[in-house]
């Protein structure tokens, strides 16, 4: 009798566990980059273009009601696909490198991609006496994020030449 | 060593009025003459009427139920990930015999439930777990940076629900961060 609990025990673990593993799955990881930023409204009469720009008005109703800026332009869009323990890195505007390393598939609940996130910015410092600069990359953020199939995070804050950074990071598997 | 009743069984269901008019009368006589069952059978009504005095919940609505879903499975993830030990368990021992042992187990579960709808239910006094910061959309687990001059910080919004993952840039020798002499 102890033996069959403890097989019957054995297998209902065994099914608990393979259900809960995640899956080799391929993962499409989308970086949206966007420069955000505070302007008069003589500027922006001025210019007498608009506040978003039309690459990312869907965008637009998220970042208006979120932040304080009044410009929003678009910058760039990355799409890279990569596999579960694979790495994907992306070149972002300004020598901004976002690399997104998708860790597993959790099909429980509403579906998440866990995944370490670093963003990066490439900068040189110049070595004495060689007369050019060495590549040199400075981590600015490392974050482990677990984000709803499909989702969206915004990651954002480095101040850039044309504002602040916002990057609108999607990843689907 | 304590001296067990034969009637002492029959207290639960004679506090319950199940017992039949003939063994009913029986145990009456045998309280009349053993004290020992007599604070039995208070402790037992005692314990009726608390579980009595546990108030109704109000009926809930389906969006309650479904927050209360969402907030529970996050609360399970996390307490799930966190549980990095094998614990091994005691072994079990039926509580189902004796019928004071089965109300005290049904008691203890009812208080567990009643504990968890008023901490994390839909009228609950807690909003999520309390090591993340995510919403719905995103959880964040960790966060850091590994440059002087940053602070990252993570924030949720509910409307429009949005994580956000913020680097405040600081001054550093009178320049913005990242715009300063050595970036590009």
């Amino acid at each position: 009798m102890r033996i069959v609990a403890k097989t019957l025990l054995t297998s209902l673990i065994a099914i608990l566990v393979s259900s809960s593993l995640s899956l080799a799955k391929d993962v499409t990881v989308e970086v949206t980059s966007i420069a955000a930023a505070a302007v008069s409204a003589e500027a922006l009469s001025r210019s007498g273009g608009p506040a978003v720009d039309s690459e990312i008005e869907a965008l637009a109703p998220k970042l208006q009601s979120l932040f304080a800026y009044n410009s929003y332009s678009f910058l760039g869009l990355v799409r890279s696909e990569t596999e579960f323990g694979g790495s994907v890195r992306l070149e972002l505007p300004e020598h901004f490198v976002l690399e997104v390393r998708p860790e597993r598939f959790e099909k429980e609940g509403i579906g998440r991609i866990e995944m370490m996130v670093t963003l990066l910015k490439d900068i040189r410092t110049e070595v004495a006496g060689a007369g050019r600069g060495q590549p040199r990359e400075e981590i600015i953020l490392r974050t482990k994020i677990r984000l709803e199939n499909g989702g969206t995070v915004l990651l954002g804050g480095p101040p850039i030449s044309g504002g602040i950074l916002v990057l609108a990071l999607s990843a689907r598997g | 060593m304590k001296r067990v009743c034969r009637i002492e069984r029959y207290l639960t269901a004679y506090a319950d009025g199940e017992l039949s008019v003939r063994l009913r009368r029986k145990v009456e006589k045998h309280l009349a003459s053993c004290r020992e069952c007599a604070r039995e059978l208070d402790s037992i009504r005692g314990f009726d009427r608390i579980l009595n005095e546990v108030p109704t919940a109000p009926p809930v609505k389906d969006e309650q139920w479904a927050r209360f879903d969402r907030i529970l499975s996050q609360e399970l993830d996390r307490v799930e990930r966190k549980a990095s030990r094998p614990v091994r368990l005691r072994e079990a021992r039926p509580v189902y015999g004796d019928p004071r042992r089965r109300a005290l187990a049904a008691a203890g579960v009812c208080a567990v439930a009643v504990f968890a709808f008023v901490a994390i239910g839909p009228f609950g006094i807690m909003n999520g777990p309390a090591g993340s910061s995510g919403g719905n959309s995103c959880i964040v687990e960790s966060l850091e940076t590994l440059s002087v001059g940053y602070t990252p910080m993570a924030f949720t919004s509910n409307d429009p629900e949005m994580t956000i993952i913020w680097v405040f840039a600081e001054e550093v020798d009178g320049n913005i961060r990242g715009n300063g002499p050595g970036a590009m």
